[in-house]
């Protein structure tokens, strides 16, 4: 048995030591070791009327930082990137709120990307390339925070094909992203694509991805890509796009060589010189057949610049569909759950949104979109 | 009492600990905090930029493949800068198959930031200069640089500053660069223009080899200078184990390597290091670490014999009296036969499978009523002295048409006589792409002829 006198010094001792710790509690955090600074806009900086828009357009009302002003450490430093200009981050940046932030505003709610947004938009000017596959990130949505924007250097925003698929579209594809890493989607999603990825090989897929039920080949990259894809263009694309994609889907496609990853893939075949034998069968791409009804009322399929040795017509003849996927009833099937997904749990009308920004997109006058900019005082 | 011994032990410990723990605080050793002081750092070197006008040269590097650009920097206060360059990549933003260097100027924004320190950023786009590290493919490379480009920096460490020069390194890939102060009423476009100009005065490809002129004599020879990647070697080295490239960048005063050259003098066995050189008055590179090392093509009375090199008299530039008098009474000689005849050139080179010095006279003649220009080829021995003097001998020795044709135009055999009855001086503008030679007699210097290089 320990003695009084043992419990008296280890008392002492333990008094001793919690008096040592403590004695260095007297540090004073009132002062802050950063300098006492206010980040004011300085308005006879040259970018002062773009950079107060900013703050009372996206700052201020959507707790977001639109950087235009690129710092090497915020990007990835493995790519080799640039800036982006300074007038077209003016143009992505009143383009970025008038096709997005405005469309959700007016369709979900005024408070959705106020909650769900991103905090930070990053302007690149440069793709960032990755060179061991040739492939080019357009766009990256970081943990649901940050959005970032590649290409802004090559932006035309006279061109809207191109303005679609490299910058609203990335916007939309990067919010899902955001949104699926906050809820999740339904995992019958992925089950529809089971055994089609090509994480690996994907850039060299074609227009035959359509048909295993995939909007475009980077959709066949990962199921998460294939969910924000299958969102983003159902938003940005035109009915006549769409109608373009779902006839690719309906068709069979082939290759002369299944073992190479990167041959090409076809969905038309003729025979030499008309001459109906497997051994003289080859592929043609679509731009080289031409069609042309028949007395009979039948569209026939014709080789455009060649004839047979009888200077007969070479018929060209459609690829089978042989893969037992339903590619239209996929792409459908893939909306139909993203729609329901957004709706449950999101409360967001996905064709609402459409509808708004297939007006908005087509409707937009830059010159005025940039007077918000260029009229500030 | 050995227990409590133990206890009293452990209590001194305890203390000695509790005392300790407080000897953590260091604010003594600077008076503001980490951050402040970095942001004071910044602000000095935001200061900096700005002071005396904003002007600045850059003496800009990419990878040791390819040489340096000179870019021009005007930084202002709104967090503008312009940004001016002259090279053969700001032609080829409009049109790619540009070669020759062209003139652009751009502005963009600029901002001092704080990383690990203080850091220039160029934070904006600008074309001018941002090529250099743009991603994409260069147009006149064999290989693909896609996802690379040429690598350059557009984000700078602010390291030092002394002496109107400021020492910074690219922060991504890491190559140390100077930024020398300009005065603010340079014509950035007249300046560069200057510049190019020098690159083509201080390397001419027809001039092929010149040497680093190390203290004691010895040097190191250097080849591929017009295209300011220039390979290094010593001259009793081996060319082929121990030629090292060195890029460079021209600036408007002299010359900077990427990295310093590392020299080793072989008779003295003393090692140099060496990285800036100052442009001389006699034209040739004065190293300003080391003002003894000097950059110069071979002696001159070597190179008037260097095989590679090829000369042509200039009669426009030589004196009135000397050579020319004799080549005017050619002239007449051979107007006299025929007024159409006459002489086409004299060119002048050393043939080294002779071991001759050949004097070419190329005479224009009307032969069987049409005009044939015929080359007459004189042999010459060759004596030198120091750097500059040279004494030719002529021992009659001729090819067949010049022996031919010295029957019929005896002022043939005069130029050559000429050539050999003097001693030379040899002089040029420049020491360093000596493209014009001035031959002028020892004994009267105001009887010179000048050759210039036409290979």
């Amino acid at each position: 048995m320990k003695s009084i006198k043992y419990y008296v010094m280890s008392l002492l001792m333990g008094t001793l030591v919690t008096m040592s710790f403590s004695s260095c509690s007297d540090d004073d955090f009132t002062e802050t070791i950063f300098p006492d600074t206010e980040d004011v806009l300085d308005p006879s900086s040259a970018t002062y009327q773009l950079d107060k828009w900013l703050k009372e357009n996206y700052l201020d009302v959507y707790n977001l930082d639109f950087r235009y002003k690129m710092q090497d450490v915020g990007t990835n430093m493995n790519y080799t990137l640039v800036p982006a200009t300074y007038e077209n981050s003016l143009d992505l940046a009143v383009l970025a709120k008038y096709l997005w932030f405005d469309v959700y505003a007016k369709v979900v709610s005024p408070d959705f990307l106020k909650q769900y947004g991103p905090r930070i938009i990053h302007l690149i000017g440069s793709a960032a390339y990755n060179p061991s596959n040739g492939s080019m990130i357009l766009g990256l949505a970081e943990g649901g925070i940050k959005v970032s924007l590649f290409r802004v250097n090559e932006m035309d925003v006279n061109d809207f094909y191109s303005m679609n698929e490299y910058y609203f579209k990335t916007m939309h594809h990067e919010f899902s992203h955001i949104l699926h890493q906050t809820k999740s989607y339904p995992v019958e999603f992925n089950a529809l694509s089971v055994g089609h990825l090509d994480g690996t090989n994907w850039t060299a897929r074609g227009p035959e991805v359509h048909s295993l039920g995939f909007v475009t080949n980077y959709a066949s990259s990962a199921y998460r890509e294939d969910f924000a894809e299958t969102i983003a263009n159902y938003i940005v694309l035109t009915d006549a796009q769409w109608e373009r994609i779902y006839e690719l889907a309906a068709r069979g496609w082939t290759t002369a060589n299944s073992d190479d990853p990167n041959a090409s893939y076809y969905c038309f075949f003729y025979y030499t010189n008309n001459e109906v034998d497997e051994e003289k069968k080859n592929y043609i791409d679509e731009s080289d057949v031409f069609t042309e009804v028949d007395a009979d009322g039948v569209t026939q399929l014709y080789y455009r610049t060649q004839r047979d040795s009888d200077g007969n017509r070479i018929k060209v003849y459609p690829v089978p569909d042989t893969d037992g996927i339903d590619g239209v009833a996929y792409l459908q099937k893939k909306i139909e759950i993203a729609r329901t997904w957004l709706r449950d749990d999101w409360g967001v009308d996905l064709d609402a949104l459409r509808q708004e920004v297939q007006y908005r997109q087509t409707h937009y006058n830059m010159e005025e979109l940039r007077k918000q900019v260029t009229d500030i005082q | 009492m050995k227990k409590l011994l133990n206890i009293s032990l452990l209590l001194i410990v305890a203390l000695s600990m509790g005392l300790a723990s407080c000897n953590h605080e260091e604010k003594d050793l600077f008076d503001d905090s980490a951050a402040q002081r970095l942001s004071q750092t910044q602000e000095y070197f935001n200061d900096l930029l700005l002071s005396e006008g904003g002007k600045w040269q850059l003496e800009y590097f990419t990878t040791p493949d390819e040489p340096g650009y000179i870019y021009l920097f005007t930084f202002k206060k709104d967090g503008t800068v312009t940004i001016s360059g002259e090279n053969e990549y700001i032609g080829k933003l409009t049109n790619i198959d540009n070669s020759d260097p062209v003139y652009g100027s751009e502005t963009s924004m600029w901002e001092v930031i704080s990383d690990n320190g203080p850091v220039l950023s160029l934070n904006t786009y600008n074309k001018i200069f941002h090529l250099f590290a743009d991603p994409y493919d260069i147009p006149d490379t064999d290989g693909s640089e896609l996802g690379y480009g040429h690598t350059g920096d557009y984000e700078f460490d602010l390291m030092r500053y002394s002496n109107d020069t400021l020492y910074i390194e690219g922060k991504k890939h890491g190559v140390s660069m100077i930024m020398t102060r300009l005065a603010t009423d340079v014509d950035d476009h007249a300046y560069l223009d200057e510049v190019v100009a020098l690159r083509d005065s201080f390397f001419n490809s027809k001039i092929p080899t010149v040497y680093i002129n190390l203290p004691s004599g010895y040097r190191y020879v250097v080849n591929g200078g017009a295209s300011l990647m220039l390979a290094i070697y010593p001259e009793t080295g081996d060319w082929i184990s121990e030629t090292e490239g060195y890029n460079a960048v021209v600036t408007h005063d002299g010359l900077t390597f990427m990295y310093p050259l590392q020299l080793m003098d072989s008779l003295t066995m003393t090692p140099y290091e060496v990285r800036t050189f100052k442009l001389a008055p006699d034209g040739s590179l004065v190293c300003r670490e080391n003002p003894e090392i000097t950059f110069t093509a071979d002696a001159l009375n070597s190179l008037i014999t260097d095989p590679q090199v090829k000369w042509k008299l200039n009669t426009n530039k030589s004196s009135a009296v000397g050579l020319m008098e004799k080549y005017n009474e050619l002239a007449d000689q051979l107007k006299a036969a025929n007024r159409n005849n006459g002489i086409n050139a004299i060119n002048m080179n050393y043939d080294k499978t002779q071991n001759k010095f050949v004097v070419n006279i190329f005479i224009k003649l009307r032969i069987n009523g049409r005009p044939t220009t015929m080359p007459c080829l004189f042999y010459l021995d060759v004596d030198r002295e120091n750097k500059d003097l040279i004494k030719f001998t002529f021992n009659n020795e001729m090819d067949a048409a010049a022996t031919r044709y010295i029957q019929s135009y005896s002022k043939l055999l005069d130029i050559v006589n000429y050539i050999a009855s003097n001693q030379f001086k040899l002089s040029a503008t420049s020491l360093l792409a000596p493209v014009s030679l001035n031959v002028a007699e020892s004994a009267n210097e105001n009887n010179y002829f000048v050759l210039d290089v036409v290979r």
